[in-house]
C-alpha cells in the first residue's frame, strides 16, 4: 500500500509536469484551427451539434464516398483494435491487430496519389513489424503509424469523427500521438502504467 | 561399433553431399548511385562504422568470409541477408520515400540504441563489427540528423 501511494504521488506530479507541456501545445493547436475548436468544445458531445455540422460538412462527405474511403474504414478500425489492445499492453492482441490491419491496407484502392501509396506502403510495414514484435518494439512502430494514418485520412478524408490524442511522455520526453474513436483519453503508450496521460490534440472529421 | 562407423559414413556422405547445392552470392556491380552512403554522405569514420557493421546484410554487397562456401553455412547467411535486405538495403535507399526513409532511419536509430543491431549472432563471428559506445553515440546522432532532413 505504501508503495502505491508513493507512486500515485510520483504520477501526480509527472502529470502535473505534462499538463504545463500540454497547455502550450493546446494554444498552438487552435491556432492552427483558427478557433474551431473552440466552437467544438463544450457541446460535440450531443448528438444535435454534429447534425448542425452535416450542413457544412456535406461537400466534404461527398466526396469522401469513394472506393478509396470504402477500404479507409477497415484499416482504421483495426487500427483502434491495435490502439486498445496496446491501451490493454496485450501483445498478442495487437500483435493480431497489426496482422489484420496489413490485409485491410490492400482494400484500399489508390487512384493516381503517388503520396498514398506511400503512406501505405510505410504503414503497412509497421504493420508487419507490430504483428510480430514485443510489446515496446510495437509501440514504437505505433508512434510512427499513428502519424501515417492520420497523413493518410487528411488525403482520403476519415470514415468517422476521430480524436487526435497526444501524451508528451513518451520515449524519454520525445512524445507521441494516437487517433482514438473516443475523446476520453486512454494512453497506448504507457498502458495502466500512465493510463490518462495525454490530452486532444484535434478532432479529425 | 559398426553401427556407429555406418552412421558416421552417412553424415559424411551428407556433409559431401549438401556441398553441391548451389547458392546466389551477394555481390553487384551495378553503379550504386541510390547508395545510402553516397547520397547522404557521412562522416568517413561512421561511413566505415556502416559498411563495416551493417553492410554485410543490408546492401547488395557482402564482403564474405571463407567459411561462408561451405554449407550449411551458405544457406544460413544466404536466408539472412534476403531477409536483412527485405528490411532495408543501403544499396537502394535512394529510391525510398522521404516517409520510408524516416521510418527506417528511426528504427535503425533504436536498434543501434538498444543494441539489437548488430546481430549478437553476427557479431560473434565478426568481431569488428561489434559497435563501441562512442561509435553508437556518433552513429545515432549522425541518424538523428539525418533524420530531420527528410
Amino acid at each position: 500500500m505504501n508503495n502505491r501511494s508513493i507512486t500515485s504521488v510520483a504520477l501526480a506530479l509527472l502529470l502535473t509536469g505534462s499538463i504545463n507541456s500540454c497547455k502550450e501545445e493546446k494554444k498552438e493547436v487552435s491556432n492552427d484551427n483558427h478557433g474551431e475548436m473552440e466552437h467544438h468544445e463544450g457541446n460535440h458531445h450531443g448528438f444535435q451539434s454534429d447534425h448542425e455540422e452535416m450542413g457544412k460538412e456535406v461537400q466534404e462527405k461527398n466526396h469522401m464516398k469513394s472506393t478509396q474511403t470504402e477500404g479507409v474504414s477497415g484499416v482504421i478500425s483495426t487500427y483502434l483494435d491495435l490502439k486498445n489492445a496496446l491501451v490493454e499492453s496485450d501483445q498478442k492482441k495487437a500483435a493480431d491487430a497489426g496482422a489484420a490491419m496489413v490485409e485491410n491496407f490492400k482494400n484500399i484502392k489508390v487512384e493516381d496519389s503517388p503520396e498514398l501509396d506511400e503512406i501505405i506502403e510505410v504503414a503497412k510495414e509497421h504493420g508487419e513489424h507490430i504483428a510480430k514484435s514485443d510489446l515496446a518494439h510495437q509501440r514504437e512502430h505505433f508512434k510512427e503509424l499513428s502519424q501515417d494514418i492520420s497523413d493518410l485520412l487528411t488525403i482520403t478524408g476519415t470514415p468517422m469523427p476521430l480524436y487526435q490524442q497526444y501524451c508528451p511522455m513518451y520515449n524519454k520526453n520525445e512524445g507521441g500521438m494516437w487517433l482514438s474513436s473516443k475523446e476520453e483519453i486512454r494512453n497506448p503508450y504507457f498502458g495502466d502504467k500512465m493510463l490518462k496521460c495525454g490530452k486532444v490534440q484535434k478532432e479529425i472529421r | 561399433m559398426r553401427l556407429l562407423s555406418y552412421i558416421i559414413m552417412i553424415i559424411l556422405i551428407g556433409f559431401a553431399g549438401i556441398q553441391f547445392i548451389p547458392a546466389d552470392r551477394n555481390i553487384s556491380a551495378k553503379p550504386t548511385v541510390d547508395d545510402f552512403l553516397i547520397t547522404t554522405n557521412p562522416p568517413g569514420e561512421i561511413a566505415n562504422v556502416i559498411t563495416v557493421s551493417c553492410y554485410d546484410c543490408h546492401s547488395d554487397n557482402t564482403n564474405y568470409p571463407w567459411y561462408s562456401k561451405i554449407q550449411p553455412i551458405t544457406m544460413y547467411m544466404e536466408d539472412h541477408i534476403l531477409e536483412g535486405k527485405a528490411e532495408l538495403n543501403f544499396s537502394e535507399w535512394g529510391t525510398y520515400s522521404d516517409r520510408r526513409k524516416r521510418a527506417k532511419i528511426s528504427s535503425m536509430i533504436s536498434q543501434v540504441q538498444k543494441g539489437e543491431m548488430p546481430l549478437s549472432s553476427y557479431t560473434l563471428l565478426h568481431g569488428n563489427a561489434r559497435l563501441s559506445k562512442k561509435e553508437k553515440k556518433e552513429l545515432t546522432q549522425f541518424l538523428q540528423q539525418l533524420k530531420s532532413k527528410f
